[in-house]
């Protein structure tokens, strides 16, 4: 009788073996895994654009196909749940791994956008942030032949440009220089060519509205000056040769240093090797010592160029507001803000050629 | 006397080096997740001073308590010692108020978790009733149940808090400089949001008897009190330096959010396991906090144990559905905060005077 009396508690309790919610089945769900925003003036609204991967719909295709969904609404919660009246299956963004932003609405100003974004528990903080040059709707929608989904592609496009030339950029990091004082966000700009997706440049953004664009020759410039780089390289244009060389596997230190309240040296060092350097005679020293010192006078003036137009803009990217807040006890953001823009800094830059080669 | 009939028999007892996983047990609870964004509003980014010093002072405190506490008795019999059976019954019935609240108190906040970060449409009630009865079963396991509970979740903030050192690979030390940049007056004043992340020694009042050869169990409780400081340091630390002080401010559970670079094939983001880790910490705490009110109460009536933990429970149970929303949980910790600062920082060494004051009192008598 006890037996039974224990079994059937037993029995019992697993009939409350369920969960207190709903399910989720994975193939019943649409992973949007790209969003893109737009801002559109007539009727001021935000249009959102998520793009989800479709995987085996066809066994014979070999590229794989991306749905897009594009809804518009005034907030980033209503283009989610709009998305969701489009999209078959419940729609989920924990897979998130970018967010582009049009040139519009980056201009115009993200902060609605970032707020919403952060909002949203599921999403990680390691995803990239973007700018599309043009809108971000035109490139989502396009069908691109590539051998992996879009949202993949872009994704690995940024990741390996990040070990090379690319600053890093992540949705914290942008959280980061939204908030803090001292300090203001960039992103890398990305474009639709043709066929494929390509990185165009760096939009640097006051705050929250975008205001100054460079193209890819500055990315080394900036990212000496911004942070350590394990392997990136640059293209040294030789005026005297007329030559262009190119140094690769660049490793760089950069230390920000405070000679007093108003100004700032900010010194890189570079190490690196040059490729096709047969016959530069970088064998005798007195040779090697020329090329280094010509190499970083060039990147030293443009260092300061990108410094100079930083300071024009009012705009922050390289943190400068944030060392002084740490190294000066009296800092305040009102006294900063005026002062930014006169204080002088300079880029040193100190170039090392390491030259072995495979061919002698 | 009733505390003939209520005593303790050395098989309820557990070892003094219990003491250790108990303090350290009831002193980690959901405040982790939380508490770096309460105590940088006082003191900004030189708040990590202020766990130091609230580290020496409950240090302080904890030697207070042994002090306080002859081996056998518990809080019950000092209050009746000190200010008289009705009096004290009536400061032990306040005692176990602030005992089952704050058992209360982790359970919902942690409830509020789940709610943000996983299921937006967990029912409170049926998940409240589970743990409810869970927690039930093992209050009326007796103590060395509980203690037993406690045991297994003493690894668990261990072996998280270092998954949280990846924010220093990501972080700005910078942010962190220049020390000392706030008024000393500052670094006193987060003590108090701090000293709800020591709550717990106030505990100790309570189990203190069922300590077998309790004066031995001091020096744990003082190493309890600094793994405790230990991982709460590295826990500020990173949560400093990977966030910058405007941004902590908007963060609800700044832990939580550091947990998110982390990131394997398998599973995309960390703080979903943190959580659900994280929640056998909560029972535990929430569990021993349940089992003091219930001790406290059965000592102060002739009502039994059972029947009292199965009121309490009830009104848990209840209350849950009075705390609707975030902001009244905010608010809630707030006063909790307030009360424990209180009890731990004043009402304490008050106690201690007393007793001081009473037994020279007693011995002067005595001598005449």
């Amino acid at each position: 009788m006890r037996l039974f009396k224990k079994s059937s508690i037993i029995f019992c309790s697993l009939l409350l073996l369920t969960a207190c919610v709903k399910t989720k089945v994975i193939d019943d769900v649409e992973i949007i895994m790209l969003y893109g925003f737009d801002w559109e003036a007539s009727t001021k609204e935000y249009i959102g654009t998520g793009v989800s991967p479709l995987y085996g719909y066809s066994e014979q295709a070999d590229t794989r196909e991306n749905a897009a969904y594009t809804s518009q609404s005034s907030s980033i919660q209503g283009i989610t749940s709009q998305i969701q009246h489009k999209a078959p299956f419940q729609v989920e963004t924990g897979k998130l791994t970018s967010v582009l932003f049009g040139e519009e609405v980056a201009q115009i100003g993200i902060s609605d956008i970032l707020q919403g974004i952060n909002e949203m528990p599921d999403i990680g903080r390691m995803l990239h942030p973007l700018i599309v040059e043009g809108r971000a709707e035109n490139l989502l929608s396009e069908q691109y032949q590539l051998e992996q989904t879009l949202p993949r592609y872009i994704k690995s496009l940024i990741d390996s440009n990040i070990k090379r030339n690319l600053p890093k950029m992540t949705l914290h990091d942008l959280n980061y220089r939204y908030y803090g004082e001292g300090m203001d966000p960039f992103m890398p700009i990305i474009a639709d060519r043709e066929t494929i997706v390509d990185i165009v440049g760096l939009g640097f953004f006051n705050h929250d509205k975008l205001v100054y664009k460079t193209g890819t020759d500055s990315f080394f410039a900036f990212k000496a000056l911004y942070e350590d780089s394990n392997d990136a390289t640059y293209q040294f244009e030789w005026k005297k040769k007329n030559k262009s060389l190119s140094v690769i596997s660049i490793q760089s230190n950069q230390k920000k240093k405070w000679v007093s309240k108003n100004k700032l040296e900010i010194t890189v060092k570079i190490e690196g090797y040059i490729a096709e350097a047969e016959s530069l005679g970088l064998d005798k020293p007195q040779n090697k010592r020329k090329l280094e010192k010509q190499i970083g006078e060039k990147l030293e003036e443009e260092c300061s160029e990108l410094i100079k137009k930083f300071q024009e803009l009012d705009i922050d990217p390289l943190m400068i507001g944030a060392s002084a807040k740490s190294t000066f006890r009296d800092w305040n953001k009102k006294e900063w803000e005026e002062t930014y823009p006169t204080i002088d800094i300079q880029p040193k830059i100190y170039f090392h050629i390491k030259q072995t080669n495979l061919t002698k | 006397m009733s505390s003939q009939k209520r005593k303790i028999d050395i098989s309820q007892m557990v070892s003094p080096f219990l003491v250790l996983y108990i303090l350290h047990g009831t002193q980690m609870g959901e405040g982790v997740l939380t508490f770096t964004r309460r105590i940088a509003k006082v003191a900004g980014y030189d708040a990590w001073i202020g766990i130091l010093l609230t580290w020496l002072l409950t240090t302080i405190i904890i030697v207070i308590v042994w002090k306080i506490v002859p081996d056998g008795q518990d809080l019950i019999d000092i209050h009746h010692s000190i200010f008289g059976k009705r009096f004290g019954n009536l400061l032990s019935l306040l005692f176990g108020v602030h005992l089952l609240s704050l058992s209360f108190y982790v359970m919902r906040s942690y409830i509020e978790v789940i709610q943000v970060w996983y299921f937006q449409d967990l029912s409170i009630g049926w998940f409240s009733l589970f743990l409810y009865i869970l927690i039930l079963y093992l209050v009326l396991g007796g103590f060395r149940t509980v203690v037993g509970f406690i045991f297994f979740s003493f690894w668990i903030p261990l072996v998280l808090s270092f998954s949280i050192l990846i924010a220093f690979q990501h972080g700005h030390m910078e942010n962190l400089l220049p020390i000392m940049n706030t008024s000393y007056w500052n670094i006193v004043k987060s003590v108090e949001p701090m000293a709800t992340g020591y709550l717990g020694i106030e505990l100790i009042l309570m189990f203190a008897p069922f300590i077998h050869k309790f004066h031995k169990g001091l020096k744990w409780a003082v190493s309890a009190n600094g793994l405790t400081t230990l991982i709460y340091l590295l826990v500020a630390l990173s949560n400093f330096v990977y966030f910058n002080q405007e941004q902590i401010q908007l963060l609800a559970w700044p832990s939580l959010h550091v947990w998110k670079i982390i990131s394997f094939p398998l599973i995309e983001r960390f703080e979903y396991v943190g959580i659900s880790l994280h929640f056998i910490v909560i029972i535990a705490t929430s569990c021993i906090y349940f089992w003091g009110s219930v001790q406290c109460y059965y000592r102060i009536s002739k009502v039994s144990f059972r029947g009292i933990s199965i009121f309490l429970a009830i009104i848990g149970f209840i209350s849950m559905f009075l705390v609707k929303d975030y902001l009244m949980i905010e608010q809630l910790s707030n006063i909790i905060s307030k009360i424990g600062f209180c009890l731990l920082f004043i009402y304490i060494p008050f106690l201690y005077i007393l007793k001081l004051i009473k037994s020279g009192v007693t011995k002067s008598h005595e001598t005449i």
